[in-house]
């Protein structure tokens, strides 16, 4: 799969008597052919490294620039064509360059398979590769499928192995690999095409380099009024996938309650097992929570690959129960379904006597442009009316005492990639500014209540589908008793012009679940 | 995209608003340095701002914005230290880089980031749960741990003898393989060798391992054995007959395998050592470790290994802050990254000379660093240095140090003047038990100002507040030079030692005017990293080298063309290894580099020119692989004429004075040393002092008592003076420290290599047991007793060793075996109650486990 991919992307790339590779990128009408700077700057070279003059930060300029009536692109597409770039966009500190396609030759390679990018950042020790360049040991005429392993940071670069069995069929392997240069390593996977960078040097005992493609790429593109490359972000791939899992342990009520103009209510019941809640799979998501939720992916994938995630992992959870917060657990959910549900990540999180009640700031973008604050507070309590009426009652006396927030930011949301416009965003709401114009962002707010709730005894006598709506339905009619109990907080809550998310959840018992939880940690 | 932390933290590093209030921080820490006035500028508003910028940096995986929200938290320490937003941004950046060491608290941080330190602290301790690692230092060790080699460089506060430090401790715990570590001095064995007893004492006990700094041949194969050793000691290891495996090779400061010059002499010894070990044992494990350099790997590519196994960190547990101070002009630059900026301070107006800001700048730290280009200038100046403090200032461990010098070196030794006004001086030609107390007494803050020599920035543990750099031409470039691997390497080891991590955040750096040179090219304080070639590639890569090495190879007489030392010792060792693998050429690592760069020919005339040596034994060759082979095959053969007539006598000054004299005219000693036939008789009378155990106070004085008996001219000054000895103050210094240097250079370091050598040629024709005794031994511990050497090898100094052989009593608490007679221990608390406290011995004997 991937070795047919990286072998519809190859070219060759012909310079003077130069002969060498490179790789298409195509993904939604963006497209550029990569290489290396050496394939296509006119010098030798050998001639380079006696002056001790180095390919990544020549600027490929004067008696070495490159010249695109020089360069020929070769086996381009499915019809082999060969072509000529309209212009070659030379990186500063690698040894990598971009040729822009002429806007005639486009057509021949929009049906090629998409490519995205992937970070270096995401690439873990055990990751394959592969080229597919047209290095001399097949007369630079038969594309050669390459594989590699163990990359890792070199430098500025990267270093990677050719695996053994090639390299014993290659026999010398920097003669015969000498124009393999510019051809794109391809990460292997099962369903995704991914380009990591490309192909630039064979060293010794069996070892060879390349460079790889960052933000810098990006920057470069970006001045020479170029469309972008497309990163993969495989941290957001985890992120979604905490998402998803964090909200399978519970089962969304649909209901007509209204919490009052602005207001949402979203009511959650922990997903049935049976007639049962599925407190102990909710129990196991909340412990990876603790984690996740607190530790940079650049720690936790650390401790992956040196196995000492479960020792991690253990070590949270004691540091978890050392924890002084009362409503640690409540929080613990809350920032999940904030996460997930609200689709907020994390902004800020208070200390724990800062700014009381309020435990942390999310950010919810509203749409390309404009996004809003989102303050939560969490707590589980007996009666849902008092832990509710009290909730809403500290956040109606703090709510005109807010005065923005200085606190230490998240350290979950440093990992994520934001598309370029929330990306410009966060920067307005997060990069001080001289002038010291206040942000004039909209606050929202979130409330999560935890309550216990015991479902009357008839009902268990049903089958489990008709026990599940019945169940539901007693959830849905407490609330509303409630509701109507609290009336006149909830009018008087109406002075607050903005949205409050207010997740209501039912427990058996929410003191027997919070200190089962702490106690099995 | 990008992800966000790191494309934020680019963001404020490009920000004009950040630059802004990093300057103006900046500038208020400056004038707090130069001043000593607290001057706060920022307002609530820009110091909530940089806050904000601070974390933003601390979060990113980009080790430039990290180091600089480090370098932000040192400046603003001194002004906000108490306020609680302080607090919490600083834990929060402690945490960050892994700074457990500094105890912060981490109690004020949000939870969550409370969760972060907490999981890091634990999974950051050490296998002995006594330490805990940086960021930087965890990065790499865990990748160290399951790497078959590896080399890693960082700034001089990395740790990176920490990191060492903790791998052989997890070494020892495992209890499977012997070690060797290579450090370049003297000077750091015994550096290395007191701090891993001391950290690790009960596990080399319980796991019966030895941290030794010599091998004798004599490895018992049941021990298990940490060898610390020089380059030298290491080709030792492979002349002597050892039979014990080795499985880890550690070769700390390993830019020394790139010195040109003088120094390049050494790099090939170096990496001779390397070579002959990791051929001999083939499941060895090889780690480098040295500065601020950007390829690491490059130590690796040099002996055939994986380059993958390497890192290069930039992060650093101590901010620094350079200035660069022009006393004529008034003028002070601050460097920061590649910014130059001005600092109007008002200390400009009181100093008239480069002694006057040191000592206006000195007296508000008490840590105060002064680097000299040699020996000479460290002593001129820091003894007239102590002139200009009026009072004197003796604290108890300044008397007792003073004691312990007067009476281990002189009373009137200058450095005994200037520690009465809390000054010294530190060269490597001071004898290791000064450097010991000089090195314990500024570390304890009981010296203010210590001016010292390049030795200092070989390794030795010794960080320090400020440092004053005097401007040299080792270390500055010259105008029109952008850059210099080496210059900048050496510049920026030495200014590594400004901060002094777990006592203060930051260190500040002063570069200064020298008499003759300015620092004329301001590139040495833009670049901190830079990327080295080693000395080999170095000399294969200059066609004017590899023209020498050619003639060097072609024409032993040198001809017309200038052969330097290092190029003669590169083409021995190009003959040699045609003598080694005469099957595959390509299976020696430098033979394989001629074959790569088509120079065959070049491989065609070593092979020749080896016909002069090949049947005299690798062990002969490799005990002094420099050594012009017209000399070797000269020895080899008049040894073999009478071998037994040629074996050395008993150890007497005669005997010394005939066979120094045979060995001058031997080995051709007046032009390869330099060494006159009437120099014989001077080093004759020193080396029969040296051996017979004389103490370097005795030596002393009888070299006074000789000076004036005799009234001997004294060569001063390169030979510009040659006063007659007067018995001044100034004249016993001279003739103090030319014997220390006599002790160090001539007899420790250039005859023991000769002797060694005389000996292996020796031992090739009548065996280990008929070639009579190595006086290269002898010269190494200054003693022909073996007990004396024995105990030496225990880790006890060679004044201590003697003062036990020579009294009776003493002698009675060593432990020798019954079987072997050898010496195995002492018995520690009997002999400390021989001893005062507070004497040399005491101290001694009590820092030995």
């Amino acid at each position: 799969m991937n070795v047919d991919i990286a072998e519809q992307l190859s070219v060759t790339i012909h310079c003077g008597d130069k002969n060498s590779s490179g790789t298409i990128y195509v993904n939604e009408g963006t497209a550029y052919i990569l290489t290396a700077k050496h394939s296509i700057c006119p010098k030798v070279i050998n001639e380079c490294e006696v002056i001790k003059r180095e390919c990544n930060t020549c600027e490929l300029k004067n008696s070495y620039a490159a010249r695109v009536t020089k360069i020929s692109i070769g086996r381009v597409g499915p019809d082999n064509l060969t072509i000529k770039p309209k212009r070659v966009v030379a990186h500063n500190n690698k040894d990598l360059a971009l040729l822009v396609f002429k806007d005639k030759d486009i057509p021949s390679i929009v049906n090629l398979p998409n490519i995205k990018i992937s970070s270096l950042d995401d690439i873990n020790s055990k990751d394959k590769f592969v080229t597919c360049g047209y290095p001399s040991v097949a007369g630079n005429e038969e594309p050669q499928p390459i594989h590699y392993s163990d990359m890792s940071r070199l430098g500025l670069g990267i270093n990677f192995q050719i695996e053994g069995n090639v390299i014993s069929n290659l026999e010398s392997a920097k003669d015969n690999l000498s124009a393999n240069s510019g051809a794109g390593l391809i990460k292997k996977h099962d369903s995704k095409n991914l380009l990591v960078g490309i192909y630039t040097k064979t060293g010794d005992i069996s070892a060879s380099f390349g460079e790889y493609i960052d933000h810098s790429v990006n920057d470069l593109l970006k001045l020479s009024n170029l469309p972008l490359l497309v990163f993969e972000s495989e941290v957001n791939e985890i992120s979604t996938l905490i998402k998803n899992d964090f909200l399978e342990c519970f089962t969304k009520l649909e209901h007509g309650l209204i919490l009052g103009e602005k207001r949402k209510l979203n009511l959650f019941t922990v997903k049935l097992n049976g007639k049962n809640c599925d407190y102990e799979n909710l129990k196991e998501r909340l412990n990876e929570c603790i984690r996740l939720f607190s530790l940079p992916r650049k720690i936790i994938k650390q401790y992956e690959e040196q196995n000492k995630n479960k020792k991690a992992a253990k070590e949270g959870d004691k540091f978890f129960l050392a924890l002084q917060s009362d409503h640690k657990v409540a929080e613990l959910l809350l920032q999940g379904f904030l996460e997930s549900h609200l689709n907020a990540p994390k902004l800020y999180s208070f200390n724990s006597d800062q700014n009381k009640p309020m435990q942390s700031v999310h950010i919810k973008f509203i749409d390309t442009k404009s996004c809003e604050l989102v303050y939560s507070t969490a707590k589980m309590g007996k009666c849902l009316q008092s832990t509710l009426y009290d909730s809403l009652n500290e956040l109606l006396q703090a709510i005109p005492n807010l005065d923005g927030v200085g606190s230490l930011l998240s350290n979950h949301l440093f990992d994520l990639t934001f598309d370029s416009n929330e990306q410009s965003i966060l920067e307005k709401i997060l990069l001080p500014e001289e002038d010291g114009k206040p942000n004039n962002l909209n606050n929202s707010f979130s409330l999560l209540i935890g309550f216990d709730f015991k479902c009357s005894d008839s009902i268990r006598y049903k089958n489990n589908i008709e026990y599940s709506s019945l169940f539901q339905g007693e959830v849905i009619e407490a609330m509303r008793t409630v509701l109507s109990n609290i009336k006149k907080l909830l009018d008087a809550f109406n002075v607050v012009d903005a949205e409050l998310n207010c997740y209501v959840i039912p427990f058996s018992d929410t003191k027997e679940f919070c200190q089962s939880f702490l106690e099995e940690l | 995209m990008e992800r966000l932390g790191n494309s934020l933290a680019r963001s404020v590093l490009e920000s004009n608003y950040f630059k802004k209030l990093f300057v103006k921080t900046h500038r208020c820490y400056s004038i707090l340095i130069f001043d000593g006035i607290k001057e706060y500028e920022l307002t609530t508003k820009e110091e909530n701002d940089l806050i904000r910028f601070i974390d933003l940096l601390a979060n990113s995986a980009l080790p430039s914005a990290r180091t600089k929200a480090y370098h932000l938290i040192s400046l603003l320490d001194p002004f906000i230290t108490d306020k609680d937003k302080f607090k919490v941004i600083s834990a929060s950046v402690y945490s960050k880089m892994g700074l457990f060491a500094l105890n912060y608290d981490s109690s004020c941080l949000p939870e969550e980031r409370r969760l972060e330190s907490n999981f890091k602290k634990y999974l950051h301790t050490t296998a002995c749960g006594k330490y805990h690692f940086t960021d930087s230092q965890f990065s790499i060790y865990s990748e160290m741990e399951i790497a078959p080699c590896y080399s890693f460089s960082g700034p001089t506060s990395l740790g990176k003898s920490f990191i060492i430090k903790r791998f052989v401790e997890s070494e020892v715990i495992k209890a499977k393989s012997n070690l060797v570590i290579i450090v370049p001095s003297r000077a750091l064995i015994s550096q290395f060798q007191v701090e891993l007893n001391n950290e690790c004492s009960e596990k080399l006990k319980s796991n019966n391992y030895h941290v030794v700094a010599n091998v004798n041949g004599t490895e018992d194969i049941n021990k298990r054995y940490i060898f610390i050793l020089t380059p030298e000691r290491l080709l030792n290891l492979h002349n002597s007959k050892i039979n014990i495996d080795i499985g880890f090779l550690f070769v700390d400061e390993a830019h020394k395998l790139s010195e040109d010059g003088e120094d390049a002499e050494r790099s090939i010894t170096e990496y001779s050592a390397i070579d002959l070990t990791i051929k001999k044992y083939p499941d060895l494990k090889v780690y480098f470790s040295s500065p601020n350099i950007t390829n690491p790997e490059v130590f690796l590519k040099l002996f055939n290994k994986n380059v993958k196994y390497s890192k290069s960190i930039q992060e650093s547990p101590v901010a620094q802050n350079l200035y660069v101070v022009d006393v004529k002009n008034k003028i002070i630059k601050s460097f920061v990254d590649k910014d130059e900026l001005s600092i109007d301070s008002l200390i400009m107006n009181k100093v008239q000379s480069v002694d006057d800001f040191i000592f206006e700048i000195g007296n508000k730290q008490h840590s105060n660093m002064i680097y000299c280009s040699s020996r000479d200038k460290s002593i001129v100046s820091a003894y007239s240095f102590s002139g200009r403090i009026i009072k004197e200032k003796i604290t108890e461990p300044l008397a007792d140090a003073i004691k312990k010098i007067s009476s281990y070196i002189h009373k009137s030794y200058y450095l005994v003047e200037c520690l009465k006004k809390g000054v010294a001086y530190h060269h490597g030609q001071l004898p290791l038990i000064v450097r010991n107390i000089i090195e314990e007494l500024f570390r304890n803050g009981n010296i203010d100002f210590i001016f010292c020599t390049p030795t200092l920035i070989e390794g030795i543990n010794m960080p320090t507040k400020n440092i004053f750099i005097n401007c040299e031409d080792k270390i500055r470039l010259t105008k029109d030079k952008k850059r210099n691997a080496n210059k900048t390497l050496t510049f920026w080891n030495l200014a590594g030692r400004a901060g002094r991590y777990r006592k203060e955040l930051s260190g500040n750096i002063f570069c200064l005017p020298s008499e003759a040179k300015n620092w004329d090219s301001k590139e040495i304080f833009k670049t901190k990293q830079i990327k080295l070639t080693p000395t080999i590639d170095l000399k294969l890569n200059s066609k004017s080298s590899v023209l020498e090495i050619e003639e060097a190879l072609k024409n032993s007489k040198k001809g017309d063309v200038h052969i330097s030392k290092t190029i003669e010792y590169l083409a021995n060792i190009i003959c040699i290894d045609t003598l080694r693998f005469p099957n595959g050429f390509e299976n020696s690592f430098i033979l394989k580099k001629f074959i790569e760069k088509h120079l065959e020919e070049i491989l065609d005339l070593a092979k020749n020119r080896s016909e002069i040596v090949r049947d005299i034994s690798f062990d002969i060759i490799n005990s002094y692989k420099s050594l012009n082979f017209e000399i070797q095959r000269k020895v080899y053969d008049f040894v073999s004429n009478d071998p037994l007539h040629n074996v050395l006598p008993d150890f007497t000054y005669d005997s010394c004075l005939i066979t120094l004299k045979k060995l001058h005219k031997l080995y051709n000693w007046e032009n390869t040393e330099k060494i006159t036939p009437a120099q014989i008789n001077l080093y004759a009378f020193l080396m029969n002092n040296w051996i017979s155990g004389k103490s370097i106070s005795e030596m002393i004085g009888k070299a006074i008592e000789y000076h004036k008996d005799n009234e001997v001219e004294l060569y001063m000054d390169y030979g510009k003076k040659k006063p007659v000895f007067n018995g001044s103050k100034e004249h016993i210094n001279h003739i103090i420290d030319n014997l220390l240097d006599n002790i160090e250079r001539k007899l420790r370091y250039t005859f023991e290599r000769y002797f060694n050598h005389y000996h292996k040629v020796l031992i090739t024709f009548l065996g280990e047991e008929k070639a009579g005794q190595n006086w290269a031994g002898f010269l190494e511990y200054g003693s022909k007793h073996p007990l004396v050497i024995a105990m030496q090898n225990l880790g006890i100094s060679r004044y201590t060793a003697l003062k036990i052989f020579n009294d009776k009593e003493l002698k009675k608490h060593l432990i020798i075996d019954g079987k072997s007679k050898e010496l195995i221990g002492f018995d520690k608390p009997k002999l400390l109650s021989e001893f005062k406290i507070n004497t040399i011995e005491y101290d001694e004997i009590f820092m030995i486990s």
